[in-house]
């Protein structure tokens, strides 16, 4: 099946079965390893991706259902503020050392910046309890959260000072 | 890996509208699965639990099955295609259904609401579903539509068993049809999980009471109650609210009613839980909410 989609802000246009995973589509197809599977159930986050500007798990959408779709994976999240800039929450994260093995990050990434560029517009800075619910489906095995959680509120209030 | 594999065989039709959907279901001769959020039905084909379809009808770009209105009669009509983030965004519902409002935002994880439908869990028939008992509760008819016409059938007589309605193969799910909360009434909803987000229900129970104060007495007007994960499938607590209904709600009364819930549900020991736990759960559930009945009766005041 032919699915046109545009993918970090470009037109894809590619030749798939159309109930391939996104997932796979997106590692397989379009080289953008960026996004990891961890459990393939929807139950860990680590594939979340933006499709039409809401979080998804990639794992649990079929790619035809993004014909004429808008999909955001975390290379996209990279090069939002600019060439090479990284987005408000990886700064944050990678100031705070918010990461370790790394697997739960590219979906953390997405989840946060999506929830940070929220709380951004609507010029309101989230308690801590909404950040964690805002992750809730984000399963991290490393940092406990707190670095996470942390890095969510700096980057809320607009970063490094 | 296993989806990739497989999923090279199997074809997907999206139609835009359910004239398209239902005549499909009508002529195509091989088994077809429908496809919401794909939340459940991505799992069973990715754990193996489910075939893999050689045929899916995507019914996620049927425009007109995602809405939620209130209705002439009073009634509040819910589009299948609606999903639990979007519950948790209506004003309407956070008002008139309470209960459901409430299961909606301890539904998985945010990515979970923005895929998961409330005809999904509905058509689904998991025990443990958290939107089927506060449906329960408000009276609830669903409406399955195929190429013949309409029919309507009140949720409490749509589960026969373990996963499994009375929907025959060619009918969609098209609308769900909910009583609003009367004025005065109290709903409730409680969820017993080993976490707060992403977990399935060990018990699951919602409820709807309308007190009225006779004299010093607490008179319970009605009482609707939905249960899960106690039985093989989703439960209308009818024997419990017969005893129930129109009565001096006293502490004594409470006892008897928590003895009927816990003979009238079937619970079993599973990965999740025990039966014992259950039923004593489901119990003090029902306790607590008729307690706070009482208790929000004695000092006068409406609303939880
Ligand atoms: C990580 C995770 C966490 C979860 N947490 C919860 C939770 O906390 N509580 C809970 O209750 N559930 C939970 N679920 C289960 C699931 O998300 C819900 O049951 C959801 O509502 C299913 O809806 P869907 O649109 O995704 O269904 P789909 O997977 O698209 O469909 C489910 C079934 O219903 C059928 N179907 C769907 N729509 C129709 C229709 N209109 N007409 C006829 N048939 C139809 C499909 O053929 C399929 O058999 C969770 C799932 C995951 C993966
Ligand atoms: S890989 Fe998709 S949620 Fe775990
Ligand atoms: S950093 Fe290892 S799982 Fe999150």
């Amino acid at each position: 099946m032919r699915i046109a989609m545009t993918v970090n802000g470009g037109a894809v246009e590619l030749d798939v079965p159309p109930f391939k995973r996104l997932l796979d589509v997106l590692r397989e197809d379009l080289d953008l390893t960026g996004t990891k599977e961890g459990c393939g159930e929807g139950e860990c986050g680590a594939c979340t991706v933006l499709l039409d500007g809401e979080p998804l798990c990639a794992c649990l959408v079929p790619v035809a259902r993004c014909d004429g779709g808008e999909v955001v994976t975390v290379e996209g999240i990279m090069g939002s503020r600019g060439p090479d800039a990284m987005h408000p929450l990886q700064a944050s994260m990678a100031r705070l050392g918010a990461s370790q093995c790394g697997i739960c990050i590219p979906g953390m990434v997405v989840m946060g910046a999506h929830f940070v560029d929220a709380a951004r517009r609507e010029g309101r800075v989230p308690t801590e309890e909404e950040v964690r619910s805002a992750i809730a489906g984000n399963i991290c095995r490393c940092t406990g959260y707190v670095k996470i959680v942390d890095a969510v509120l700096d980057a809320v209030q607009g970063g490094e000072v | 890996m296993r989806g990739t594999r497989a999923a090279a065989r199997t074809e997907v039709f999206s139609p835009h509208s359910l004239e398209a959907a239902v005549q499909l279901l009508a002529e195509v001769k091989e088994p077809v699965r429908i496809l919401a959020g794909g939340t459940d039905l991505m799992v069973e084909v990715e754990t193996g639990r489910s075939e893999l379809p050689g045929l899916v009808l995507d019914i996620s770009r049927i425009r007109d099955l995602r809405f939620v209105d209130e209705g002439d009669e009073g009634a509040i009509h819910i589009g299948p295609l609606v999903t639990f983030a979007d519950v948790r965004r209506s004003a309407l519902l956070r008002e008139k259904a309470p209960a459901l409002w409430q299961a909606a935002g301890l539904v998985g994880g945010e990515q979970i609401r923005n895929a998961a439908t409330l005809g999904g869990n509905i058509m689904n028939a998991s025990p443990a579903a958290d939107g089927i008992p506060p449906l329960l509760a408000a009276e609830t008819h669903v409406v399955l539509t195929s190429s013949e016409g309409s029919r309507r059938i009140p949720l409490f007589s749509f589960f026969k068993g373990y996963r499994t309605t009375v929907a025959k193969p060619e009918e969609l799910l098209t609308e769900i049809v909910l009583q609003p909360l009367a004025e005065g009434a109290h709903a409730y909803f409680r969820k017993v999980a080993p976490r707060r987000a992403q977990a399935i229900s060990k018990v699951v129970f919602a409820g709807r009471i309308h007190v009225a104060r006779d004299g010093a007495a607490a008179v319970l007007k009605t009482a609707r109650l939905g249960i899960g994960a106690v039985a093989p499938h989703a439960l209308r607590l009818f024997e419990t609210e017969r005893l129930l209904g129109a009565q001096v709600l006293t502490p004594r009364l409470i006892e008897d009613a928590v003895r009927t819930l816990r003979s009238e549900i079937a619970p079993i020991d599973d990965v999740r839980s025990t039966a014992d736990y259950r039923r004593a759960v489901a119990g003090n559930m029902l306790r607590a909410f008729l307690m706070a009945g009482l208790t929000r009766s004695e000092s006068g005041k409406a609303g939880f």
